[in-house]
């Protein structure tokens, strides 16, 4: 198959999910949908760097990752001054027992965040995980142990 | 997995992309790979026009040869030779040929001439040849494309005729591709980037420099979008070529050019820099 064939399968087929993960990022439907139509573009215009099929849905979720940090550094510089407006978290320190998703994105240290929801929403390896985020296997397992135990989640399924 | 975790990732699922964004990602995906395609064609034909500057270069001895012939008056000018025009609802093409007269140096006059006349008429070949395509797979009226083939006189006073000849790709975000010309006017010599410097003269890393440092000033105080090469962006800039894309601003200054998404994101167009006195100052001839 064209790598042009195989990149639009695989967005097809996976639309959702990718708005999901970019969704994480922004917490909004259109800076995600923004965030989604960049990568797309970017990916298109890169699919040279793609040197294995399998390994499309890492390869595509990184660009994804990186798309939405840049912007959301981009972002951060003007609704710095707003910060003092936003309203306070509803849930407590200690009450992460009872978070939904919202909550989990909004609450988590991004750093932790996409580990969660790549390992165990998108059902990615720990090898995964570590290329999508740009950091090495360790480091994934460690977040991925802290992120449980800030949650208060059975972390021994870690692995 | 944790019921809670399991839970999380229930309310995650029911998040959905809609209608909308399916459709625009669709349209893009479409745009981006006949842009692809197009690209593919427009590099091609520039191709032509890089092949034909290493060319000319190495006709340097002979140029060197004809500054020594006193000038008495030169009109140097450039002439639009051709116009070719398309202009379809869905592809559109717009080829001028250029056409330098008054050279001293007919051979060069010539050979310059016969090569826009070349290029243009490659332009116009892989345009036809891609509408063809086009139409062949996505059927009449359902693809975009366009080309370009222009030109721009940059300079022109006593010394120096410095032409901007460009090859431009307009579907989706246009691409560009310039091929500078740097003509003596006195000596009737095509001015090569080198050999604007001393003999031996690192002139790479000065000018390198002042860029890449130009371009982070640009990012911060301009909102630039250049990339430098770091960890991260290991294709961004990080130093000139030896025969890098210039030309001789009317003030005599060396500007240095490069292709749209060379350097920086499209939004920069072709970035310039006019190189400062004090970069150029230990290493100018």
């Amino acid at each position: 198959m064209k790598k042009t064939d195989l990149f639009e399968n695989f967005i097809n087929e996976n639309l959702d999910n990718v708005y999901r993960f970019a969704y994480s990022y922004t917490k909004n439907k259109e800076d995600a949908e923004d965030i989604l139509h960049e990568s797309v573009v970017k990916a298109i215009r890169s699919l040279n760097s793609l040197k294995n099929a399998d390994n499309i849905k890492p390869w595509f979720y990184k660009i994804v990752a990186n798309t939405a940090l840049n912007s959301i550094k981009a972002k951060s510089k003007i609704v710095y001054l707003e910060y003092e407006d936003m309203e306070p978290l509803q849930i407590s320190e200690d009450d992460y027992s009872k978070l939904n998703f919202m909550e989990l994105i909004e609450k988590l240290e991004p750093k932790y965040k996409s580990i969660i929801i790549l390992r165990y929403f998108e059902n990615m390896t720990i090898a995964q995980v570590a290329e999508v985020l740009n950091i090495n296997e360790n480091t994934v397992k460690t977040r991925l142990y802290k992120a449980l135990k800030a949650l208060r989640m059975n972390a021994e399924e870690v692995y | 997995m944790d019921d809670k975790l399991k839970e999380i990732k229930k309310e995650y699922e029911s998040l959905k992309a809609d209608d909308a964004l399916r459709e625009r990602i669709g349209i893009t995906m479409k745009k981006e790979f006949s842009r692809k395609n197009a690209l593919k064609r427009t590099a091609a034909a520039a191709a032509c026009v890089a092949a034909f500057t290493v060319g000319l270069n190495v006709s340097q001895p002979f140029a060197y040869a004809m500054s020594n012939i006193p000038v008495v008056d030169s009109i140097v000018r450039v002439l639009t030779l051709n116009r070719y025009e398309v202009n379809e609802e869905n592809y559109q093409a717009e080829v001028v040929t250029p056409q330098i007269e008054g050279l001293l140096d007919k051979e060069l006059e010539d050979k310059l001439n016969n090569e826009f006349k070349e290029n243009a008429n490659s332009v116009i070949a892989a345009f036809e040849q891609s509408v063809k395509e086009l139409e062949a797979e996505y059927g009449e009226g359902n693809f975009h494309e366009g080309v370009g083939y222009n030109y721009e006189v940059k300079t022109d006073n006593d010394d120096i005729l410095a032409l901007d000849v460009y090859v431009y790709s307009i579907v989706g975000s246009s691409s560009t591709v310039h091929t500078y010309y740097n003509i003596n006017k006195k000596t009737g010599e095509l001015i090569t980037f080198e050999s604007l410097f001393k003999e031996g003269a690192d002139y790479i890393t000065p000018i390198s420099e002042y860029v890449a440092k130009e371009c982070e000033r640009r990012n911060a105080e301009e909102n630039g979008m250049f990339w430098l090469k770091s960890e991260e962006n290991p294709e961004g800039f990080e130093k000139i070529s030896a025969d890098q894309k210039f030309y001789i601003n009317s003030d005599g200054k060396i500007v240095v050019c490069f292709d749209k998404y060379e350097i920086a994101a499209g939004a920069q167009g072709s970035p310039e820099f006019v190189l400062p006195d004090e970069v150029t100052a230990d290493i100018i001839k």
